[in-house]
């Protein structure tokens, strides 16, 4: 039998689960036995090679191309191309750790109710989607003929980002998991994080494993010493403090820089949302260089961080829920930069974590070429506030004064003023003239994701409760230890991450459409806009509220026990007011929707209510507003009498007060009242 | 070491810090806007009490955490006399209505304050900022240390954090506070900040924090 050469591309396991994407039934290699139930369904191709010699004269399959390396090993024939590869030692427990439904103390469940419960589960290759509610369609390859291109595409060697180009729809609606009920994940999403796991494994110690072994639970849990896997949910912020609106540019750099990072570890980070993520690694020193890289960025890490050994993992195991556990753990602080324990004055300015060892412009207008050596040298030699545009040459004068005019002097550190340096101003908003809105978007993944029985609140998170609603209205019989067992697998939230980020992407760009150049794109998650009247904050939320409920309609039917994942927070000030200001705010915005209008107060609501919200404000009429604004501004009590005033039949005037206190806070009908007012 | 026995035989007093406005300025030149701390530093109030209680010799340990309080924004043009001239107006952010916990390191000099003193705290004390009336509620053994988030700004130095009951920094979080040298200048020297994960007195943790 062959034997992996040293000179052979690197497997990927991504590939391991390609065959999911054929409807081997309609291709006709899925047949029904006997009794009359189908086959399994033999996605691994095995119906189309010899499985004595791995000869395929009918399909062509060429196992000699490396994404069979990871298809033809048939972990329960016990059958393996490559049967001296350790490749299998790294895929298996990968797709293990990807997994999730129907193994672990779930699939004792299922071992448990045996036929009862399979019966109960209608075999259903398409994805459900738990946010959008939508089933899709099966798209599997239903043809001889697509079959033979897909044979063909696999023995070309494709990468897999190529393999995702051209099958992306059949993969994304393909459900990793076919049992209905079950089949809430991506057979994308599950074959990237299990290539991603498999590499990261790859590197991880595997003394006493047996390359010809077919790796089962036990075996690896017998290995000594044990692979170890280390998960690591992190959330970032970053020193730099900016106040100035020109300064903003920042976000983009930084995420830039993430993004960078991001690709250099790109095995290890599985999923990042904004500046969180979650990520894996093999060892200490691994994580550790992914810390230092973070920080030495510029990046304040705080994080939940597992620290176990691969058994400790696997389904077997009593932490069944793989590496979701990490959701469990405290958040700490981490830093693995020796800070000095002193700094000489001056600080930084920006970061106040090092000295300050050059002036921001000066040192950058020194650098920049095409000054006169007479400016130059005053720009060398001179304080800025006692230059002296008078003294400079004529040529060089106009161009000093508008720095001047623009900037007073800043004491920065290296990085901070690389950072300056690299980072374009923000220009938009010096032309606007009246008031900002910043628009913040976050995704808690511990809201997204976490265990109920872990959370301190014992609540659902968000998609524990949508999956349990799933079961419940399919009609499954589900035993309540199995919904109690239920949890969140990984892939799904990488599904949740990737939707997230195009709902983004699409607000941005509507919002874009609506305020045209009165537009600012900060970062992925941060944007300002320039409004023109104060009530057109209304707007803004609803085309937010629109692209939510395009994207993510059944977040909107969460119970108030259930708490949103995604938080938008808005705030609202005059152009001049500091950013500083609002990015406390907005750095961690609460749930759901919040609103800061600066000088006026904070309205916080459910987007869910946002419609019922809307109404009332449309119908009340503006003197009602105004009345019930001016009379809250004095007191509490004298705005609650305005809110609750009735005509000469007893009919209460404000449509607001049917939403006080249930929907709306009296303070959040208020500070909404005002800005309708304009 | 055993850091918990070093507090055997430690007490501090306990002080209820009462003040109508209070500006913790944040070491930021942020322009136009003077943000304010919503924690106490050590070198801050370590500071003002030895102003309150000057003694060549005696060092005072002592820290301080914010039981509730409410951020207010005042608009300020400081005057230029010798051009007759307000500068451009700055954002000055405070704290009014502040009652807070205040607790001193117990010796043989801190005993002999007073049970009521006033206190000069922060910033803008020119302008009316930063009165602190203290009053003593007692005397408090340090309870035995637990984990959690440290409520304050301190100092990065195994003295003072012996002396305040941090017994293991577990993850800190790092940050720079002044410190004066004679003469009038100084030099900033590296603290642990609020959130930074700690076994120590739970007078020094955010109580919600506590795990």
């Amino acid at each position: 039998m062959e034997e992996m050469s040293g000179e052979q591309p690197q497997p990927d396991a991504s590939f391991h689960d390609i065959g999911k994407i054929v409807n081997w039934e309609a291709v006709g290699l899925r047949k029904k036995k006997p009794v009359g139930k189908l086959e399994k369904d033999p996605h691994e191709f095995e119906k189309c090679i010899s499985h004595d010699d791995w000869s395929s004269s009918e399909w062509h399959i060429d196992p000699s191309a490396t994404p069979w390396q990871s298809i033809l090993t048939w972990h329960k024939l016990w059958k393996d191309r490559w049967s001296g590869s350790m490749h299998r030692w790294h895929a298996k427990p990968a797709d293990w750790l990807a997994s999730g439904y129907g193994r672990g103390e779930q699939s004792e469940d299922v071992k448990e109710y045996g036929e009862q419960i399979r019966k109960s589960l209608p075999y259903k290759p398409g994805r459900y989607c738990l946010w959008t509610g939508i089933q899709s369609e099966d798209k599997r390859l239903s043809t001889e003929r697509e079959l033979r291109e897909l044979i063909a595409h696999l023995n070309s060697s494709p990468s897999w980002e190529e393999t995702e180009e051209r099958y992306h729809d059949e993969l994304a609606t393909r459900a990793e998991e076919a049992a209905g009920g079950f089949n809430v994940t991506s057979v994308l999403a599950h074959c990237r994080i299990v290539g991603k796991l498999a590499r990261v494994l790859a590197k991880a110690e595997w003394k006493g494993a047996a390359p010809e072994a077919n790796p089962k639970k036990k075996s690896i849990t017998a290995l000594n010493p044990q692979p170890k896997l280390l998960a690591f949910h992190f959330r970032l912020s970053f020193l730099q403090r900016p106040f100035r609106a020109r300064d903003l540019g920042i976000f983009q750099n930084m995420q830039s820089r993430l993004q960078a990072i991001a690709e250099k570890f790109s095995d290890n980070v599985l999923t990042i949302a904004g500046f969180e993520g979650v990520a894996v690694f093999e060892s200490y020193e691994s994580k550790g260089s992914f810390i230092k890289a973070l920080e030495n960025e510029g990046f304040v890490v705080c994080g939940q961080s597992v620290n176990r050994c691969l058994n400790e993992y696997l389904p077997s195991e009593a932490a069944s829920r793989s590496i979701m556990v990490v959701l469990d753990e405290p958040w700490y602080p981490v830093s693995l930069i020796e800070w000095p324990e002193r700094i000489e004055l001056p600080i930084c300015e920006s970061c106040q974590m090092a000295q300050a060892t050059k002036h921001w412009p000066k040192d950058h207008l020194a650098e920049m070429d095409g000054w006169s050596n007479v400016t130059l040298g005053i720009l060398k030699s001179q304080a800025w506030r006692d230059i002296d545009v008078s003294q400079v040459p004529e040529a060089d004068r106009e161009e000093l004064a508008s720095w001047l005019e623009e900037y007073g002097e800043e004491d920065l550190c290296e990085n901070c003023y690389r950072l300056r340096k690299e980072t374009p101003p923000v220009k938009l908003l010096r032309d606007w003239d009246k008031d900002v809105l910043y628009i913040r978007f976050a995704l808690d993944i511990e809201r997204l994701a976490g265990h109920s029985h872990r959370r301190t609140s014992k609540r659902d998170s968000c998609l524990e409760y949508l999956h349990k609603q799933y079961l419940r209205e399919s009609g499954n019989w589900i035993p309540q230890s199995m919904l109690d067992n239920l949890f969140v697998t990984f892939p799904i939230v990488a599904d949740f991450v990737n939707d997230y980020k195009a709902f983004l992407h699409a607000v941005q760009r509507e919002l874009e459409n609506q305020f045209a150049d009165r537009t600012a794109i900060l970062s992925e998650e941060l944007c300002c806009l320039g409004l023109e009247n104060r009530n057109e904050l209304f707007d803004v939320i609803e085309t937010v509220s629109g692209a939510f409920s395009k994207a993510f309609p059944k977040l909107l039917e969460l119970p108030t026990e259930v708490d949103n994942p995604i938080s938008i927070a808005l705030s609202l000030s005059k152009k001049k007011h500091p950013f500083f200001d609002h990015w406390r705010f907005l750095e961690q915005p609460p749930h759901d929707v919040a609103v800061l209008v600066v000088g006026s107060g904070e309205a916080r609501f459910r987007l869910a209510d946002y419609e019922k919200i809307k109404k009332a404000l449309e119908v009340a009429k503006p003197s009602q507003l105004h009345k019930l604004a001016a009379a809250a501004e004095i007191s509490e009590s004298l705005g609650k009498l305005v809110l609750y005033e009735q005509d000469n039949r007893g009919i209460v005037l404000s449509e607001f007060s049917k939403l006080v206190p249930d929907v709306l806070e009296f303070e959040s009908a208020r500070v909404l009242a005002n800005q309708m007012e304009g | 070491m055993d850091k918990t026995t070093t507090l055997n035989g430690k007490a501090f007093l306990h002080y209820k810090l009462e003040s109508d406005l209070l500006c913790l300025g944040e070491r930021i030149r942020g322009s136009i806007f003077r943000p304010c701390l919503d924690v106490f530093t050590y070198t801050g109030l370590v500071g003002a009490l030895k102003a309150r209680f000057p003694h060549p010799y005696r060092p005072i340990h002592a820290v301080g955490r914010f039981v509730s309080k409410k951020r207010q924004m005042l608009t300020f043009s400081p005057r230029d006399r010798a051009c007759e001239t307000s500068v451009v107006p700055l954002q000055i952010e405070y704290l009014s209505d502040v009652e807070a916990e205040l607790y001193v390191e117990l010796n043989d000099f801190t005993s002999t304050w007073p049970e009521q003193f006033i206190l000069r705290l922060g910033a803008m004390k020119s302008k009316g900022f930063g009165e602190c009336r203290v009053t003593k509620i007692g005397e408090v053994k340090p309870p035995e240390p637990t984990c959690g988030r440290l409520a304050v700004r301190l100092p990065d130095d195994q003295k003072v954090l012996e002396a305040v009951g941090v017994s293991e920094v577990k993850a800190p979080r790092y940050g720079y506070l002044f410190e004066p040298d004679h003469g009038g200048t100084g030099h900033y020297v590296r603290a642990l900040f609020e959130d930074s994960y700690v076994k120590a007195c739970p007078i020094l943790l955010k109580g919600d924090e506590e795990e």
